[in-house]
């Protein structure tokens, strides 16, 4: 078993969210899918603002000076920073179509509710008109276009004088914790290790897709098992990289995956991203390797001290006053 | 560069009397190339669509198998699976599904790999190559064909046509392990193969035990003699670490495939003599004693 921590690293990101005269909507940003599940989330928090489908929008990848800036697919902060972006400028278009539905429906624009595709009156349902009636007007008026950033939370103040200083606080903006449990059978003759079973629970805050979220742990958990057991870089003398392909660098494939049984802790935290929310992808890597060393030096009596733990370097440490295998 | 279709044995070997190259399944040919192993040879004939290589037939004298017969056929195949087990357990290690369903049996052994999953299973099953030229028809035990890493004794107008198969005495059947460090795109660190067969007490009578990736080619361990189970078991896996003369790679070291492929060998022998006294032991045999896992 391990505990896990990852930061929301606390940067700015921008986005615009438009809807055009079919209805249909786009965000443009700077923010890419590149496994991260943005392309599902980044659409599902923006047709929630306005009342639409996450299908209704589509994310533009373009030029990213053409786009708002965001600081890319690292670190698990799409969702922390640009979510924040998103949800700020489909609020805009949201105040727009409020104002407009507010004059369809002869309402206040405050009493407007925007859901399903339709605009209503707050407890008046039958007063309505569709959101694609209103796109259709604003385009051929203001067009409905809005653009957000929002403020990235500061972080925590610095009291004293801390080991971590200021750097380390700004990592404890909505801080991520995490606790993998995983069971492990050992192959003593030979050190092979084989995972068996991972449980992983997650406070990333609030989770928005699920199915996304569960995605995210699951592959991050086989890479974490790689990193625990198999994924190394090799050199020769002349530091060329020996494996620099995937035969040799060996990833875990499906084959391996164990079962993964994914808890999510959804508890408030300060400052956490749009509705409570707070990065997952990157996470489950953290804990998977510590739990699983955890686990084998139960088996093995004493912790194995290198990764990858190889099944050579396993068993290795298994043998009587050996050096353990270089490179 | 010349490309050509043969659908017939006599237009590949017509071929390849002209200087091509046979390609089957292309997943040792084809991919060596992509990754610049070899460059592709400039003449090919294609002979995946010969219809009558991709048969297994079975005989009073044993078991004939086609050369385009694939490593999925096998690892499916009623007979193979449960009397030449070995082999099966071989095949279903191959890769990956997608690579069992195009490298075919003819092709892995004239590849020629010490690391062939399939090579120290023949050789303990006693298989013989049938080799085809415009010139006749040769059979030669598989030990004599692989005559170093990648090469083998064929004549370039040869071409494989069939694996031959003893039939297996009585109260005998094989098995094949493999030390792997992941379960599936593998190639075998070590590997080793089994056949024995059994006296009326239960004890070993006849053993074979042959080695893989530990020595230039396919190997096989000699001067092992009958006994109880766990007695042939534990001599065949002192013997396999003792003839091996494995390389340090990135792999393994020679130390550690020196000490495994005999952990690998004497497993063998206790799965080949549970499957020869009539225990039903699934393919592969990897998954069914798991190595790193539950055994």
């Amino acid at each position: 078993m391990a505990i896990g921590w990852w930061p929301s690293f606390s940067v700015p990101s921008g986005a615009y969210v438009k809807i055009d005269g079919d209805g249909s909507g786009q965000i443009i940003t700077g923010a890419q899918e590149c496994g991260t599940g943005a392309v599902m989330t980044l659409r599902q928090l923006a047709a929630d603002e306005v009342g639409l489908r996450a299908d209704d929008f589509e994310l533009v990848y373009q030029d990213t000076s053409v786009a708002p800036y965001d600081m890319g697919a690292t670190g698990s902060q799409t969702l922390f920073n640009n979510g924040r972006a998103v949800v700020a400028a489909a609020a805009q278009v949201a105040e727009q179509l409020r104002a407009l539905a507010a004059q369809h429906l002869e309402a206040n624009a405050a009493d407007i509710v925007l859901a399903d595709g339709v605009a209503s009156v707050a407890g008046t349902p039958s007063a309505s008109v569709t959101i694609a009636e209103l796109a259709a007007q604003a385009a051929g008026g203001e067009l409905l276009i809005g653009h957000g950033s929002g403020a990235p939370p500061a972080p925590p103040t610095t009291v004293g004088s801390t080991c971590v200083g200021d750097v380390g606080m700004a990592a404890w903006v909505a801080p991520q914790f995490s606790c993998h449990a995983v069971r492990v059978k050992l192959d003593r003759d030979t050190g092979v290790t084989r995972v068996l079973q991972v449980s992983a629970a997650h406070d990333s805050g609030t989770i928005i897709n699920r199915v996304g979220a569960e995605g995210q742990v699951q592959g991050a958990v086989l890479m974490g098992i790689g990193q625990a057991l198999t994924e190394g870089t090799t050199y020769d003398d002349q530091a060329r990289q020996r494996n620099p392909a995937l035969l040799e660098y060996k990833l875990q494939t499906c084959a391996d995956a164990p079962t993964v049984d994914i808890s999510f802790i959804e508890i408030a935290t300060p400052d956490a991203g749009p509705r409570g929310a707070k990065g997952l992808a990157e996470a489950p890597n953290v804990a998977t390797p510590a739990a699983i060393s955890n686990a084998l030096a139960q088996l093995v009596g004493h912790p194995v001290r290198r990764l990858p733990m190889t099944a050579e370097r396993v068993w290795l440490s298994m043998q009587p006053a050996e050096p353990e295998v270089a490179g | 560069m010349s490309f050509f279709i043969a659908h017939t044995v006599h237009d590949a070997l017509t071929a390849l009397s002209d200087g091509a190259r046979p390609v089957a399944g292309g997943s040792d040919l084809v991919v060596g190339a992509r990754h610049g192993k070899a460059p592709l040879p400039p003449h090919l004939v294609a002979i995946d669509r010969i219809a009558e290589l991709r048969e297994v037939h079975h005989t009073d004298s044993g078991v004939i198998i086609g050369a385009l017969v694939t490593h999925h056929d096998i690892e499916m195949h009623a007979l193979l699976t449960t009397s030449y087990a070995g082999l099966a357990d071989g095949s279903a290690l191959v890769g990956s599904p997608s690579t069992r369903n195009v490298g075919t049996l003819g092709g892995n052994v004239m590849n020629a790999s010490p690391a062939m999953d399939t090579g120290s299973p023949l050789l303990v099953l006693g298989a013989e190559v049938e080799l085809q030229s415009l010139r006749g028809t040769r059979r030669l035990g598989i030990a004599e064909l692989w005559t170093g890493p990648g090469r083998t004794c064929a004549e370039p107008d040869e071409l494989c046509v069939a694996v031959h198969l003893p039939a297996p005495a009585p109260n005998s059947n094989s098995a094949y392990l493999r030390l792997e460090y992941r379960r599936a795109m593998e190639i075998a660190v070590v590997g080793a193969a089994a056949a024995v067969t059994l006296a009326a007490d239960g004890s070993i009578s006849a053993v074979r035990v042959a080695l893989t990736a530990v020595a230039p080619t396919i190997i096989e361990v000699v001067g092992l003699v009958g006994g109880t189970v766990a007695d042939v078991a534990a001599a065949a896996a002192a013997a396999a670490s003792e003839q091996a003369t494995p390389i340090s790679d990135q792999r393994a070291s020679d130390r550690y495939r020196r000490h495994t492929v005999g952990v690998m060998a004497g497993r063998a022998v206790q799965a080949a003599a549970r499957r020869a006294g009539g225990e039903m032991i699934p393919v592969p045999l990897n998954r069914a004693v798991g190595i790193g896992a539950a055994s």
